[in-house]
């Protein structure tokens, strides 16, 4: 049997002006994926996630949250109770203390007792918020604010999270309790899908990556196929030596080409189109030619750097 | 056991947060304090206006106040008497009935201020800050939020306002005031909040955040009220127990008796309430859409033409001359203006809306599911984005059907036989220029200024004010010549029916009709062109560089 997915859209555009945000949209998450959104500024993430949230009504095209469609115009209230939507921008009520907060907003999400409290205790600790629960908004970090958006975002267990650059403007700590709230979510069965600017953070929480640009999705697959498919195989190369006879040993190799040189480490970055053999001839070849090698190996690859390329690729 | 507070919560969680962020204890002590302080301060004032120890002289020996019992006036004093043990012999009853005034005056209009001011600082400041856009996430219902708003942001003046109520009710059965009437005045109070509550809500929802100009707006019509509240005790005494107001009648029935003003306040109040009420449910549902659906403005409509003719049906019925019955239509004509003013602002379309709507028209969603294409005359009069000037149309139709089936019963006036034809056509010419205007609306909206609103709005007032006052002193000072048919082209048309010839009023409405022709063909030009296609517009522009 085929399985419900989580967030579906067809051919989802959204117009301003003649200006295309969205266009032509068709995006395709599987249940319990973490799924990141890149793409340059102005690429049209945030909007789309805007329209998923049902915040923006689209242009033209359909939304479909597990399965169930997205229907303009109407309160869409048994849809709503599946979604989680935080913004790039998280006004609070600074009035307010963090447990009335939240008490607040599960009251709105019709969350019943004796489960609303309990659940109101779980989130603050997940947050790690609980030792705040009486202090008021206004007086909390930023830090602290963005993680009590987010535990107001997830307070009625939502099948679906959409986060849009949610660890803008926080400091490194910060961000890495954001992150593990974010695999502690993922682990209680929650599909995510998340924008941001920060790709090493995605390649350490996503299961796939869609890229948008001038508001096409241009690509969209697990992570694994992405760096099986597109990443660039990098040799870095060091030697003890000087760096010229590295280089014009370099230049004899066909499947080569020389990325970047940091002659004071006597450091070469190679873009390695062969095999590992080929990779083991050069090897011998180098060695063979009295270079003192101290670094022969392949660079790891990442999210950066696949994302430079798919750029290239569409500007091309 | 759940306690209130909570049950109060479950129901309706919003005025819970409302009420929880306004009744602190402070907050409710100085509320409890300022109305006790008031109470006082009335009481006292009115105490110390009662006979006391005026001194007496052998060239005046009486005293005068107004609350003495009567036994004879002088001028519009009172001369006072004393009781077998020299109290002065006073005239409670209406020292309670003018407290009793005073309440009534204030009453509304402290509640009706802090209600108006209070909500459109509230809603402005959570529009600005995008806070409410998270409520709107939420599938509590919009009608919760805006009930917990309505009664929540305003609580602490509805708290103070409630304290003064009891000495309200004492003083009116002091004062010999029917409880009754008290039934009526509270009752047409609250759906007054309601009403003015709901426009203030809708002010900040439509970006403004001026409380103060909502109070400013608020005091100028209370006027009115105030008048008919203010005197109501006077009244009372003086028609010996029955309520009397110089209010005029309405379908026949005076709207002074107590039971009918009830109703005429119903059935004003409430539908316009309720229209507000799905306003701003649907406004609060969909921040974009226009404030009301077409299908609900043709009612609207409908209602306001009944409710209208109520006014002048009786008056037009045993009237001897058309003058008095052109008066009664023209009376109609204004209120329509203003009606269809209004209908333009809550109905046109913006920019964006009318582009897609040109260019996805037959892919919109409904289309897709249900694979049938809404036919263009049914989409422009029921649909939601396309161009209002079909249903701008449509309102304007039922408006003059309404309004021509009483016009076809005035009564025939043997020296005057073709009067009830000119009011008809009188009828036709002015729903043609009201078209007009909208579709001039329409176009100008369609512009690409980011003021477009501002400028629409201002081109308009400039259309309905200055052509009718230039032509007017034109015709005063150079009588009918054949510029009086610009006329035609100005809110006041009718004008070339009564005052010229048949011939030139139906140049007139030909001129009108050709005019309409025209901006509909503009504004389905710009249309076609915000609705092609990236590809076509592309070719177009290099065959044109070619």
């Amino acid at each position: 049997m085929q399985q419900v997915l989580a967030i579906s859209t067809q051919g989802l555009t959204k117009r301003f002006e003649h200006h295309y945000a969205v266009r032509d949209v068709d995006l395709q998450i599987q249940s319990g994926e973490v799924y990141g959104l890149i793409g340059p500024n102005g690429a049209g993430k945030t909007t789309l996630i805007r329209i998923l949230a049902a915040t923006e009504e689209p242009t033209l095209g359909e939304v479909y949250i597990a399965g169930e469609p997205l229907l303009r115009g109407q309160d869409n209230p048994s849809l709503k109770r599946q979604i989680g939507y935080l913004p790039d921008d998280f006004p609070l009520y600074d009035d307010l203390t963090v447990w009335d907060y939240l008490d607040y907003f599960a009251h709105l999400y019709q969350l019943r007792e004796p489960h609303r409290t309990r659940r109101l205790h779980e989130i603050l600790e997940l947050v790690q918020l609980s030792h705040k629960r009486n202090s008021l908004i206004a007086t909390l970090s930023r830090g602290m604010k963005q993680r009590l958006s987010l535990a107001r975002t997830v307070i009625h267990e939502p099948t679906v999270l959409l986060l849009d650059e949610p660890v803008s403007g926080l400091d490194p700590i910060a961000r890495v309790q954001f992150r593990d709230i974010i695999r502690t979510l993922q682990a209680s069965g929650m599909t995510i899908l998340i924008s941001s600017h920060v790709l090493s953070d995605l390649a350490e929480l996503c299961t796939s990556i869609g890229v948008m640009e001038l508001g096409f999705l241009v690509e969209s697959a697990p992570l694994a196929d992405l760096y099986r498919r597109l990443s660039q195989q990098t040799l870095v190369i060091s030697t003890l030596g000087a760096i010229a006879p590295l280089i014009a040993a370099l230049k004899q190799c066909p499947e080569c080409r020389v990325l970047a040189t940091i002659p004071d480490q006597g450091e070469v970055r190679v873009q390695f189109t062969g095999s590992n053999e080929t990779a083991a001839d050069l090897l011998r070849s180098l060695v063979h030619a009295g270079i003192p090698l101290t670094q022969f190996h392949p660079e790891p690859a990442n999210l950066e750097s696949i994302f430079l390329t798919l750029e290239h690729q569409q500007t091309a | 056991m759940f306690t209130l507070p909570h049950r109060l919560k479950e129901k309706n969680p919003q005025f819970a947060r409302e009420v929880k962020g306004r009744l602190k204890p402070r907050n409710v002590l100085t509320t409890v304090l300022l109305s006790a302080l008031a109470q006082l301060l009335l009481l006292a004032s009115y105490y110390s206006q009662l006979p006391g120890v005026e001194s007496t002289s052998a060239k005046f020996p009486d005293v005068y106040n107004r609350f003495c019992t009567i036994t004879r006036e002088s001028f519009s004093y009172r001369a006072c008497t004393q009781d077998a043990l020299g109290n002065w012999v006073v005239d409670w009853q209406m020292w309670w009935q003018e407290i009793v005034g005073v309440i009534s005056w204030a009453l509304p209009l402290l509640l009706l201020t802090s209600a108006v001011y209070l909500l459109i600082n509230d809603l402005g400041r959570e529009e600005r800050r995008g806070t409410l856009n998270f409520v709107r996430m939420s599938p509590e219902r919009s009608q919760n939020i805006l009930l917990g708003k309505l009664l929540g942001v305003p609580v602490l003046p509805y708290l103070g306002v409630a304290l003064i109520v009891p000495l309200h009710l004492f003083a009116a059965i002091e004062g010999g005031i029917p409880l009754g009437y008290l039934a009526v005045y509270y009752g047409l109070i609250l759906l007054l909040c309601a009403f003015w509550s709901l426009l203030a809500i809708l002010f900040a929802w439509l970006g403004g955040n001026q409380g103060w100009l909502g109070v400013i707006a608020l005091w100028l019509c209370y006027t009115t009220f105030a008048q008919v509240a203010r005197h109501q005790p006077y009244q009372l005494k003086e028609a010996e127990g029955n309520l009397v107001l110089n209010l005029p009648n309405w379908w026949g029935l005076s709207t002074g008796k107590i039971e009918i003003l009830l109703v005429f306040g119903l059935i004003t109040l409430g539908p316009a309430t309720l229209l507000l009420w799905k306003a701003a449910n649907r406004r609060f549902r969909r921040p974009n859409a226009t404030l009301l659906t077409r299908t609900q403005s043709y009612l609207a409509t409908a209602f306001l033409q009944i409710w209208l003719l109520g006014f002048v049906v009786v008056s037009t019925n045993n009237a001897r001359y058309p003058e008095t019955m052109n008066d009664s239509l023209t009376l109609v004509l204004v209120a329509n203006l203003g009606w269809f003013l209004c209908l333009m602002a809550i109905l046109l379309p913006h920019r964006q809306t009318l582009i897609d709507w040109a260019r996805y028209r037959r892919q919109q969603v409904g289309c897709q599911r249900t694979g049938r294409q809404i036919p263009l005359l049914s989409d422009l009069v029921f649909g939601e984005n396309s161009p209002a000037s079909g249903a701008i149309a449509m309102n304007l139709a039922i408006a003059v059907g309404i309004n021509a089936l009483w016009v076809s019963n005035w009564p025939v006036l043997s020296d005057r036989p073709d009067h009830r034809f000119e009011a008809l056509f009188a009828l036709v010419m002015a729903a043609t220029s009201l078209l007009l205007c909208a579709m001039v609306a329409q176009l100008l909206l369609m512009q690409r200024s980011p003021k477009r609103a501002v400028w629409t709005a201002t081109t308009i007032g400039g259309l309905l004010l200055i052509p009718p006052i230039c032509l007017g002193v034109f015709i005063t000072t150079y009588g009918i010549t054949p510029l009086t048919l610009l006329w035609a082209f100005t809110v006041a048309s009718p004008v070339l029916v009564w005052q010229s010839s048949g011939s030139l009023a139906l140049l007139g409405w030909l001129s009108q009709i050709t005019a309409c022709a025209l901006v509909t063909s503009t504004l389905t030009r710009k249309l076609i062109k915000a609705g092609e296609s990236e590809s076509k517009a592309l070719l177009g522009s290099v065959r044109s560089d070619v």
